[in-house]
């Protein structure tokens, strides 16, 4: 059975790098398929799965990665009833909301589980 | 029965706690936490626990 990492974004893309490298380093490990790679947004990451990138720090990273993500054959996880995914448009990824109690669940089901 | 262990290496964190306790909730998990924003943390024991983790989560 292959290993599981789990990424957990809190940071605001805005004024953080931190998203943006948590995505690269995701897209990075994940396509070897040698281990399965997710990835949960709260908060401000949300944001993330904005149409457009531009406001954010080391935006590429976005763009060129994300597809990636994308590719891995499951949705983001996104913090549920966020009030920021109000804003993030027409997102090009498909992402999926979930609860607190589902966050825990799917944090247990992984071998490791990181915060950026 | 899975074994879990939280790293938390920020003081208060409350997305961590509320993580935890939720997971503590299910019959079938052990959940340990080692806190290493304490004077004494214990990281001998810590590598211990590493070690014998289903699941790894830092905090």
């Amino acid at each position: 059975m292959k290993p599981s990492w789990l990424l957990i974004i809190t940071s605001d893309p805005r004024t953080s790098a931190r998203p943006a490298e948590a995505i690269r380093i995701a897209a990075g490990v994940g396509t070897w398929k040698k281990a399965d790679v997710s990835v949960y947004l709260r908060g401000p990451a949300v944001l993330a799965l904005s149409e457009f990138a531009d406001e954010f720090i080391d935006e590429d990273n976005y763009t060129r990665y994300f597809p990636i993500i994308g590719e891995f054959g499951r949705p983001i996880y996104v913090e549920q009833g966020a009030p920021r995914l109000a804003e993030i448009g027409e997102s090009p990824m498909r992402y999926q909301e979930i609860s607190d109690v589902e966050l825990a669940a799917l944090a247990a089901r992984h071998n490791h589980v990181a915060r950026f | 029965m899975r074994q879990i262990l939280h790293i938390l290496t920020q003081p208060n964190d409350p997305l961590a706690a509320k993580i935890i306790a939720a997971q503590r909730q299910e019959p079938d998990h052990q959940v340990r936490v080692a806190d290493l924003t304490v004077p004494e943390a214990d990281y001998h024991a810590l590598l211990q626990e590493i070690f014998s983790s289903d699941s790894i989560e830092v905090w």
